[in-house]
């Protein structure tokens, strides 16, 4: 009777799940066009996806799995395990063509490698891993090493070590928070030698309480809690304009469009995305140098903090922009010139090579 | 859409037991037939085309060798027609994806091999003719054993297919088998297949002693699982469909010889080999060498049959003189000594043999082996391999534990003890298991 019960259920599952499937997402049933996309959608809308994804969590930490597509997973959140296969081929190029920047521009230049949270935050790493592959922090030092006397560089790892403890990388993304992003704009005023506001100055409003990031489906076993977006503005009454160009043109008058928080993209909540050139305008301040940045998906987690300092930042997303766009780009009318850099972007990605261009090489 | 796919089990399986159990039981084998090509096809594509050349000759040849009689010299002569056809097939496609890496077709083995085992029936007289050709068809594309087998014998498979009328309790049971097989193989298979690419990873800096064994051990689980997960799948959808597959492993890794070894590993296989090669070549009626000779041919035949590589020779080879030495002068030994030390004699060499099995070269596999045996001053353990040891060791000790007889020993003690007890037990743990493996699946 048993077994004839078990059987009845077994055969039950296999007409209701895909049954189950269907009904609780009819709309996802039309995108089916191949055996591909059937098994796609089966997967990504089965009949109580949720519970299973918990269950396999559970298995799975249960048998050891601290580490699933290149992201750790601990309570505390996720790490990227980054561990470049040749962390000089695109690095050596880019310190190059910085250098050579620096040779042929009489604008002063800065630089920040930001480390990633393997390197910062390493009592989540599994113990036996800490000290194996890629060391970002001799990478860091080497790569300044090698640039003295022509940039001032930035150790942002010594300014986010002493905070590890504290809520300074994503749990769900590989960038760091916006507390994060403050730790570094504090070091970048203290080596460019300006004032940077206080904490005590700056508004905090919490934007967003369940933002999952770049590294929640790649570790796709959930039981990780999502991240807070959070925006710094200032107390006193502050204009700002910014304007997109290249990609989709477009303008908005506050640093942080919160419409943007439905997108695809919640994180375009700062700044409203990246493209390829943007321009930040500031109104209100007593102040009319103006910035020009060359950075990363990481550099927007304190770009906002700049505009205290400056009345207008142009920042340079080098891997998007077109060299024809690069040519329209007027050096003389900046007062410093700063490269930020993710340490994943520096050793992986080399279009500083566009830098060329600005030389008249391009 | 492979046999551990949601769309397989969610949509096409069901579809298929439903037009299978809706159809009148006489055409039962043709509906089996035609969900074979179309799942051959959604797979394969064009090479369906080759499939059905290759066994359109056959079956041509197989009436031509009835009309023509058993043992007959047009017979023998279309026989050796089909036989070079057939080695042409194999080998050709296993070259051209070694060095070419042009597609291998599923199963073209299986199914060529399972036609030629028919034909080489027929000519002997030892199997009546098939005049169907569906029935044919079902013995050599049975889509559920395309994968990793069995290979079927057409003598115990045809009459099956009279009147295929599967119970309720039969289906019940293959479901379980399938469910069984496709948790080995998400669970166990890719969990050590996982283990084992990590380890393999390692660069020669990295590799310690332990991490040596650990690769080889992994190596030959890999293997083992991911190929009766298949085979357990097979035989599971077959008893869904009607039809019953022989096992194709029996616990190989608890042998208690190396003979025996082979007789539980890729068993239809080795039995195919043994009737169709060895017998041919007089098996061991001819005295020490020749006996000698065709074992180790055998082995070699059971090396390659996983591909065109020295190192699959290498393997067959070197288990092969442990059975020639087991068989001319290894009896008395064998009879005395305890069978558990008998077993950890047979792992080791079957462990060791895995060496062989499982590194591109010869070169590499000296290497292996010598950083078992602590050579070239390496060092006995690594960090890099604790912590890969601290991540799989549920898998690596669910591999230890399933290798065996142990669960199966214990359920069936239950069962004798405690019947109702047992029955449910097993039920839950099917539907525990289900639910496990779809969840690790997503």
């Amino acid at each position: 009777m048993i077994k004839r019960i078990t059987i009845l259920l077994m055969l039950a599952v296999l007409v209701v799940a895909p049954l189950g499937t269907i009904l609780s997402s009819p709309e996802g049933l039309g995108q089916v066009k191949d055996l591909e996309s059937l098994e796609e959608y089966l997967q990504d809308n089965f009949w109580e996806r949720q519970p299973l994804i918990d269950l396999a969590r559970w298995f799975q930490l249960t048998g050891g799995l601290v580490e699933r597509n290149d992201v750790f997973y601990s309570e505390e959140g996720l790490i990227e395990d980054f561990q470049p296969e040749d962390p000089y081929a695109a690095s050596t190029v880019n310190t190059r063509e910085i250098i050579h920047f620096s040779e042929s521009n009489s604008c002063p230049v800065a630089l920040v490698l930001i480390p990633t949270a393997r390197a910062v935050k390493q009592e989540q790493v599994p113990a036996f891993l800490v000290d194996k592959g890629f060391n970002q922090k001799t990478f860091i030092d080497d790569s300044y090493r090698g640039m003295a006397g022509y940039v001032t560089t930035v150790d942002a790892y010594a300014a986010l070590l002493p905070h590890r403890n504290e809520y300074i990388y994503y749990r769900t993304d590989t960038n760091p928070t916006a507390y994060g992003g403050y730790l570094i704009y504090q070091e970048l005023a203290r080596r460019l030698r300006f004032t940077p506001v206080g904490m005590e100055e700056l508004r905090q409003e919490h934007l967003e309480h369940h933002y999952l990031g770049n590294l929640y489906d790649r570790w796709g076993y959930g039981g990780v809690e999502p991240d807070i977006l959070t925006a710094y503005r200032l107390q006193e009454d502050v204009g700002y304009r910014v304007t997109h160009r290249g990609g989709r043109p477009r303008s908005y008058f506050t640093l942080y469009p919160q419409y943007k928080l439905q997108s695809q993209d919640p994180y375009a909540l700062y700044l409203g995305g990246i493209s390829p050139w943007i321009d930040l305008e500031t109104s209100g301040l007593r102040r009319d140098d103006s910035l020009l940045v060359f950075g990363d998906r990481a550099t927007i987690s304190y770009l906002p903090l700049l505009t205290s300092h400056y009345q207008s930042i142009t920042f340079i997303d080098l891997s998007q922009i077109t060299t024809t766009q690069l040519e329209d780009l007027d050096l003389s009318q900046y007062d410093q010139v700063l490269f930020s850099y993710s340490v994943d972007t520096y050793v992986t990605d080399d279009s500083l090579q566009k830098l060329a261009v600005l030389s008249g090489e391009g | 859409m492979n046999l551990d796919s949601f769309s397989f089990i969610f949509v096409f399986l069901p579809l298929s037991l439903g037009a299978y159990y809706l159809a009148p039981p006489r055409r039962r084998p043709a509906v089996v037939l035609g969900v074979s090509l179309v799942f051959y096809v959604l797979l394969e594509g064009r090479w369906i085309l080759l499939m059905a050349a290759s066994l359109g000759v056959d079956f041509a040849i197989s009436r031509a060798i009835h009309r023509f009689g058993p043992r007959d010299d047009r017979s023998r002569r279309l026989l050796a027609l089909a036989v070079g056809k057939s080695l042409l097939l194999m080998l050709g496609s296993t070259a051209l994806r070694q060095i070419y890496q042009i597609h291998q077709p599923l199963g073209i083995y299986l199914y060529t091999l399972s036609s030629l085992g028919y034909l080489i029936d027929l000519y002997w007289g030892e199997i009546d003719y098939q005049p169907s050709l569906v029935n044919y068809g079902v013995l050599c594309c049975f889509f559920g054993k395309l994968y990793a087998g069995p290979l079927v014998e057409a003598k115990e498979f045809f009459p099956q297919l009279k009147d295929p009328r599967p119970s309720l309790d039969q289906v019940g049971e293959g479901m379980m088998i399938f469910v069984q097989g496709l948790a080995k193989k998400v669970i166990l298979a890719d969990g050590i297949i996982s283990f084992y690419q990590q380890l393999a990873a390692l660069t020669q800096n990295e590799m310690s002693v332990i991490g040596a064994w650990a690769t080889v051990f992994a190596a030959m689980f890999t293997l083992y699982f991911r190929l009766s997960a298949y085979c357990d799948m097979a035989k599971g959808l077959g008893r869904m469909f009607g039809l019953e597959l022989p096992d194709n492993f029996y616990y190989p890794i608890q042998s208690r010889t190396v003979t025996d070894f082979f007789s539980r590993f890729n068993m239809t296989v080795s039995r195919y080999i043994r009737h169709y090669v060895y017998g041919s070549l007089g098996s061991d009626q001819n005295g020490g060498l020749s006996t000698s000779l065709n074992v180790m041919l055998t082995a070699m035949l059971m090396g390659l049959w996983f591909g065109l590589g020295i190192n699959y020779l290498m393997w067959g080879v070197f288990l092969g003189a442990f059975i020639v030495v087991e068989t001319l002068f290894g009896q008395r030994i064998i009879k005395v000594v305890p069978p558990f030390f008998l077993r950890i004699y047979t792992f080791a060499v079957t462990l060791l043999s895995f060496a062989l099995f499982a590194t591109t070269s010869l070169r590499q596999a000296s290497q292996y082996l010598q950083a078992m045996f602590g050579r070239g001053g390496i060092p006995f353990l690594d960090n890099e391999v604790l912590y890969l040891f601290s991540t799989n060791y549920l898998v690596l000790i669910l591999c230890l534990l399933l290798s065996t007889s142990l669960f199966h020993t214990i359920f069936r003690f239950l069962r004798r003890q405690f019947p109702s007890g047992a029955t449910a037990l097993g039920a839950l743990g099917n539907l525990a298991l289900l639910a496990l493996t779809v969840a690790l699946m997503l």
